[in-house]
């Protein structure tokens, strides 16, 4: 076999690999990357998505003093508590305590010292965990392993079989079509996306084979008390008053620098071997990793400060954090915000142009072949449009579901599917032309709908989110209503340009 | 009964070559190796590392997953790039092995 025919057949598997392997898991890249991409503003879903959760600011002093009084009245006897102090992005004080192996979770206010009642819902939570295991669990991961895998094989093949895009892309040779959208976007987002697949991959692999703590510990918690040079105390079942939490916090600071601390954890409240755990917060920093001071829980001194890493752990947490994106405030969650929005829409850009490419070659070929292609099309509408409307549909229905409705929260995910597999039937029963500009109307009037859906059933609608300064709450609104009107554009393009872009 | 799967069997393949590429009996055979030779070769690795990085072992789990996700992917990319689908096999089948035998050295050790 000589040279040029074994680099045509090398380029030839190559533009095999890029154009399945890139249709099948660009299915699932699109929704990982979206998802991933509101979860950039999880906080910021979860507080819009809990709207009676409205209290004015304190004192880390007077949070952790109001926590400890609620968590000794209702769980004296729990196995460990969790208490998350007021944070920038997070301004709610809540409780967590387990307690046989089950986790209970409220909310606070510290001036009143009362239990706030919010509805149920998952918050933006949901789209962070859609976007780790499809909420499906280990099978779910796996795949998202393997979407990592082949996007970055995607990557190395499309730079392969399309070697000269980099060369127009930087003499501003930029073509308007379909190709021209997918090879543009993907040499504009290919720093980011290589680091933020990467980081992906890492962390997936992580779970996905543990091999290294299977084969170097005998038990998981061997790890943490590795990482973290601490061995947790054994419950001894002899009863003892736990010390004052708010007295520690002074101590603690010393230790993690002042209104530093995020978390308090206890462990065995009530029992002589009890522990208190300060947590510094991750987000001043790249690396997310959580320095901390542990102090026992009878006597109150100090055991354990640990601020000084292992350098191959904080290496691993570094790139965690560049992944999840805690660091650098609004300026960096924006830029991830918006890197992500054109990898979206450069995965979307390559899975019109599969169908783009072979409409003409379809038209004459059997009633089989038409089906296939037809259910390609179908599908790629479905994944795009269909799940933007989903998202959409989702917030929806944390405003729409009744407040004290029972398992509110898996309702409003059970919408998010329901709505999804309409938009999957829509995309089969209706042209695919029809079915792509309807289905990105729907999103459309959903995602501008938003703010005027919260005003009528909140108390935190634009007028009065803007007027009390609180951003965290209109940013939602003003975000959706902003790619709203960017879809109704995009629907009036296509309408419009339907014929020159068909290229 | 064997005309039903014969027909569907014929329009399976029809859909799916309507789509244009050659839908051979190689092809398949690289998106088996890619996968199955892939996760396969990427265990073993792993397992290999694991027991041979010269780390104490808090730094061994941390560093460890910084590796599989990229030999997957160089099994996944040899898969298609080889010159045949034989080959692909061959040649992850063979990395796997080497890479098993030197885990269960370490482990026998």
């Amino acid at each position: 076999m000589n040279k040029p025919i074994t680099n045509k057949v090398f380029i030839r598997s190559m533009r095999e690999l890029h154009t399945w392997g890139g249709l099948v898991f660009g299915w699932l890249l699109f929704a990982i990357f979206l998802t991933g991409t509101l979860a950039i503003f999880e906080p910021e879903l979860t507080y819009w998505m809990k709207p009676e959760l409205r209290v004015s600011e304190t004192t880390p002093i007077q949070s952790l003093t109001a926590a400890d009084k609620k968590l000794r009245l209702f769980a004296p006897q729990a196995e460990s508590w969790l208490i998350r102090l007021p944070q920038d992005r997070s301004p709610i004080l809540e409780i967590v305590w387990q307690k046989d192996r089950k986790s209970h979770e409220r909310y606070l206010d510290p001036q009143t010292d009362k239990v706030l009642k919010a509805r149920q819902s998952e918050g933006g939570h949901f789209f962070a965990e859609f976007h780790t295991d499809l909420s499906s669990g280990k099978a779910g991961m796996w795949l998202v392993g393997l979407s990592s895998v082949v996007m970055l094989a995607a990557i190395v093949s499309g730079i392969v079989i399309h070697k000269q895009v980099f060369a127009d892309f930087f003499r501003l040779r930029w073509r308007r079509n379909w190709f021209g959208a997918h090879t543009l976007g993907g040499v504009l987002t290919l720093p980011f996306v290589l680091m933020i697949t990467y980081t992906g991959m890492i962390l997936t692999y992580y779970f996905l084979m543990p091999l290294a703590p299977q084969l170097l510990y005998k038990n998981p918690s061997g790890i943490w008390a590795d990482a973290f040079q601490f061995q947790d105390l054994i419950r001894a079942n002899t009863p003892a008053t736990l010390v004052p939490l708010e007295q520690l916090l002074p101590l603690a600071e010393e230790q993690l620098g002042k209104n530093n601390v995020m978390f308090v954890q206890v462990k065995n409240p009530g029992d002589r071997q009890a522990t208190v755990t300060f947590i510094r917060r991750i987000n001043d920093r790249i690396a997310a990793v959580g320095d901390r001071a542990t102090f026992d829980g009878v006597t109150g001194q100090l055991l354990s400060t640990h601020t000084n890493w292992n350098p191959y752990v904080y290496a691993f947490r570094f790139l965690a954090g560049l992944h999840v994106a805690k660091f650098g405030g609004y300026t960096i969650s924006w830029l991830y915000f918006a890197a992500g929005l054109v990898s979206c829409a450069m995965i979307a850009a390559g899975l019109i142009l599969f169908t783009v490419k072979r409409r003409s070659r379809y038209a004459g070929a059997s009633l089989a072949a038409e089906y296939g292609y037809r259910a390609i099309e179908a599908l790629n509408i479905t994944i795009v449009t269909g799940l933007i409307t989903a998202c959409a549909a989702y917030l929806w229905a944390n405003r729409l579901l009744p407040v004290s409705l029972k398992g509110r929260a898996e309702a409003e995910i059970t919408v998010f599917f329901c709505v999804w597999l309409c938009m999957l039937l829509h995309a089969f029963w209706r042209p695919p032309l029809q079915a792509w500009t309807e289905q990105l109307r729907i999103a459309a009037v959903l995602c501008t709908g938003l703010p005027f859906i919260n005003a009528l059933t909140t108390s935190i609608g634009l007028q009065n989110t803007v007027r009390s300064g609180d951003w965290m709450s209109a940013g939602v609104d003003l975000t959706a209503a902003l790619l709203g009107v960017g879809m109704a554009f995009a629907t009036k393009y296509i309408n419009k340009g339907v014929n020159r872009w068909s290229s | 009964m064997q005309l039903f799967t014969g027909e569907t069997v014929r329009y399976i393949r029809e859909a799916l070559s309507a789509t244009g590429q050659p839908q051979s009996a190689a092809f398949i055979l690289r998106v088996l190796a890619a996968i199955f030779g892939g996760y396969a070769l990427t265990y073993s690795a792993l397992a290999a590392l694991v027991l041979l990085l010269p780390l104490a072992p808090i730094e061994v789990v941390f560093v460890s997953p910084l590796f599989p996700g990229l030999i997957h992917l160089g099994a996944l990319l040899w898969a298609f790039a080889a010159p045949t689908a034989w080959r692909a096999w061959q040649d992850i089948f063979v990395m796997t092995a080497v890479c098993s035998f030197c885990a269960l050295a370490a482990w026998l050790k």
